[in-house]
């Protein structure tokens, strides 16, 4: 590590209200997490730069925000956590298989390209035994299987027409996991008269991030950031769909990785529906929906409440008429990423998705809409219902 | 983004302004940095427990007004206050309601062993109310540091006890977990049959207000079916569960409503133009999002949620700059003991009766800006026992007065 690995920030301000302890989702389903009052703020008065870390209980923070959300003192709380973590995850050292989680998109490409092999290996009992005894990969997760053609591939045969441009970071779970995703973004775009570019551009480096990996993320940001750049600077700005992706760079870029012009993006970076929702606000979105008979539930992921952009995807999907749409009243979704897939974590990670799960079943919907995949997978696993992005809804009310 | 009404700050006032602007039709922002007071201080809704034990609050709150016409509830009026509690009380459905103990305040016994007056209650504290007259057990929990079972049996006369938890002995365990923990049946089964075993001629049991946060009444009545007495929850300290209920029921009201709720981002910059307020810039490093509106409502709080902040000299709000009534200088913003009488708390901000920000002459500051909550000026809500009351009324009036503009 560098010498200055982490960013610093003031934990003095709390006035220990406790507000953050009514919302932390890992402090309620464990008493092994003490919370963010004293994960954060309480503990980090204690902690030395130069003295080892001694509460190993700090990997369990989830890194929801949900905390820093509810803070009227304005401790950056999941911040405080992160950094605390990675000084102890360092210390510690890593498994290999937080280096495989967080170094996906090294393989994905493969992984697309023989999707056949990969997905029965990824279904195949022997193999995930393999994964949970030798590298605590949690057997009882599905593994996400790889889809051929990847996202990109199909754009490369498409062609995109529009009066005005604009670019889209798709992320790589969409690129080689999820590509209607991709596609339908591509369609309602389309239909908005906007052709659709994609920039270059590599994983936004949250999976890193989140395992407390900074030198890491910060090489991905690195790289990103002078693609997005070029594009902004072209008078072209750009749309995420994926929540995470979207806060990593719209954020996680500037505060705490430090990545020149990285300021300069996100003033030109949107989620999909937040733009979406400014085309309607400016009265030019194309709103002709067909009747679309359909009960359906929404879920913000922690990230889309972290934009601090309110739920634009609701606010679109309430034009649709005839569509039953209600928002899903919980809280984290408990997969945070790759932390649901690590053995140790697995318990912890379905007790939160268990209050996610109730409140879906009061709802009782056909269909599961959120922003984020690491949520679809997650309900997915939780219910067996069907979940998808709600731009996929949107989509389907305009083609049908 | 543009709306009818933006309403800065989520605490108690800001959500009523939200309701009743939504309420009317309103596109409505609100917009807190964090969750607001709700979890810190409020279990049960306060309105005047200053007033005499036997009092109707109605006769209470009249003589009040006639007596302090600068107080934030003489700027409101009596009806407007009862509307704005009617209509508090409504968002709440069975079998969870708030509910009042004849038309006076009632008293309920507090974690700390006393019994407090206060207006209106959820029905999970109904059966401690008023409790003195009756024999009661009260029961905390080993881990559970929030609540201390003897300080409150003490003073009442009662029995006080601590059941160990089941599964995580000598681990510390905070008011979420519990509650939670409350609202499963297995558990519920555990703790209903080692209190009904500790019942010694007790004919109600109390316990921390933790009984669940989805769905505590039925927590409650299956507790009550298991133990064989009545049993009723007691505040704790922070975060409160109660308030987290009131704040989860807004929430969710306000979002199926169509309301922007975003909390957890500050106001960086009002845009001023002459007596108008345009809008405000919301900062989110290092993005910074302008909101447009016809109309805003200041909600924030006093010094807690950052509603006010005091310098070397003067005690200010960081939003708009209002003139805040000062009593003197430093030397005498505090009494000399803890338990005196402290001048700073009845600093606040000074507004007209339609709660508009006024200058020191009773000129308007600015006239599309209404002032809800504590943070006005001319009340001592912890000695009044008002919180709840001032930060319903407010918030409902500023609403209705900011919409006939
Ligand atoms: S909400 Fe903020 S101020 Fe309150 S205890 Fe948590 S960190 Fe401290
Ligand atoms: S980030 Fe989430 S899991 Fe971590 S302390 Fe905050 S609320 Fe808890």
């Amino acid at each position: 590590m560098n010498k200055k690995p982490w960013p610093k920030s003031n934990p003095d301000v709390c006035i220990r209200c406790a507000a953050c302890m009514a919302v932390c989702p890992v402090s309620r389903v464990t008493p092994l997490f003490p919370g963010p009052k004293q994960a954060g703020p309480g503990a980090e008065r204690f902690r030395k730069t130069e003295d080892p870390s001694v509460d190993p209980w700090i990997d369990l923070c989830i890194g929801c925000h949900l905390c820093d959300l509810v803070c009227s003192s304005g401790v950056p709380i999941s911040e405080l956590n992160l950094i605390a973590r990675a000084k102890y995850l360092d210390e510690k050292g890593r498994p290999l298989r937080d280096w495989l989680l967080t170094h996906s998109y090294l393989f994905s490409g493969i992984a697309s390209f023989f999707s056949v092999i990969t997905n029965f290996l990824l279904k195949n009992r022997a193999f995930k035994w393999i994964a949970d005894a030798f590298l605590s990969i949690d057997r009882r997760r599905e593994l996400p299987p790889y889809q051929s053609p990847t996202f990109r591939q199909w754009f490369r045969g498409h062609h995109s027409t529009g009066e005005k441009k604009i670019a889209y970071f798709y992320g790589c779970y969409i690129n080689t996991n999820e590509m209607d995703v991709g596609k339908a973004t591509v369609q309602v775009l389309e239909a908005n008269n906007f052709e659709v570019i994609l920039p270059p551009q590599e994983c936004c480096g949250l999976p890193m991030l989140g395992n407390g990996n900074f030198k890491g993320a910060r090489k991905m940001g690195l790289k990103n950031v002078p693609f997005l750049l070029k594009t902004i600077r072209s008078g072209v700005e750009i749309i995420f769909s994926s929540t995470s992706c979207g806060y990593m760079i719209r954020h996680d870029y500037s505060r705490l990785l430090n990545i020149p012009g990285s300021e300069e993006v996100a003033e030109h970076l949107f989620d999909l529906f937040e733009f979406l929702r400014n085309l309607r606000e400016n009265g030019n979105l194309n709103t002709h929906f067909k009747e679309f008979p359909l009960k359906v539930a929404y879920f913000a992921p922690c990230h889309l409440r972290s934009l601090g952009i309110g739920l634009p995807a609701l606010d679109i999907l309430r034009l649709i008429p005839s569509l039953q749409i209600e928002n899903i009243e919980a809280d984290c979704c408990g997969l945070g990423g790759t932390f649901g897939f690590k053995k140790e974590k697995y318990d912890i990670s379905q007790e939160i998705g268990k209050d996610l799960k109730a409140a879906i079943n009061r709802l009782n919907p056909e269909i599961v809409l959120t922003d984020c995949e690491g949520c679809r997978m997650q309900i997915r696993h939780l219910t067996g219902l069907k979940v998808l992005h709600p731009i996929q809804i949107l989509r389907d009310a305009w083609m049908r | 983004m543009h709306y009818d009404l933006i309403i800065i700050g989520m605490g108690l006032s800001g959500l009523m302004a939200a309701k009743t602007a939504a309420e009317a039709g309103r596109k409505v922002l609100i917009v807190g940095k964090g969750m607001g007071c709700l979890t810190l201080f409020s279990n049960t809704i306060d309105v005047l427990g200053k007033i005499p034990e036997t009092t109707r609050l109605r006769d209470g709150l009249s003589q009040w007004i006639q007596d302090h016409p600068e107080h934030p509830y003489s700027k409101v009026g009596l009806t407007r206050i009862e509307e704005g509690l009617s209509s508090f009380t409504s968002l709440f459905y069975p079998p969870y309601i708030f509910q009042t103990i004849g038309d006076g305040n009632c008293f309920i016994p507090t974690g700390a062993g006393t019994m407090r007056p206060t207006y209106l209650i959820p029905d999970t504290m109904v059966a401690g109310a008023s409790g003195k007259e009756k024999k009661g057990l009260i029961v905390g929990f080993k881990g559970f540091r929030d609540f201390y079972a003897g300080y409150v049996a003490g003073p009442l006369n009662w029995r006080g006890i601590a059941l160990p938890l089941p599964e995580t002995p000598g681990q510390e365990i905070s008011a979420t977990a519990l509650s939670r923990w409350m609202e499963k049946e297995s558990f519920r089964k555990t703790i209903g049959q080692e209190i009904k075993k500790n019942l010694s001629g007790e004919t109600c049991v109390g316990v921390p207000a933790i009984l669940g946060i989805n769905d505590p009444i039925k927590v409650k009545m299956d507790l009550e079916e298991k133990i064989g007495v009545g049993v009723f929850e007691i505040p704790t300290l922070p975060p409160s569960i109660p308030g987290m209920r009131i704040f989860n029921r807004f929430k969710e009201w306000l979002i199926r409503r169509g309301v922007n709720f975003l909390s957890g981002y500050s106001i960086s910059k009002a845009s001023l133009k002459g007596k108008r307020c345009e809008g405000v810039y919301i900062h989110h490093p290092p993005v910074s999002s302008f909101y447009s509106a016809d109309r805003l409502i200041l909600a924030t709080g006093r010094f807690i949620g950052g509603g006010l902040v005091a310098g070397r000299e003067r005690i200010s709000d960081p939003i708009f700059n209002l003139p805040v009534r000062q009593p003197g200088s430093q030397e005498e913003w505090f009494g000399k003991s803890f338990f005196d009488e402290h001048p700073i708390h009845r600093m606040g901000i000074l507004t007209d009766s339609s709660l508009r920000p006024i200058d020191e002459t009773g000129e308007p500051i600015l006239e599309n800006v209404r002032v809800a909550g504590t943070i006005l000026s001319g009340h001592h809500c912890v000695n009044e026992k008002s919180r709840e009351g001032i930060e319903i009324a407010t918030g409902y009036w500023a609403a209705k007065k900011a919409m006939e503009q």
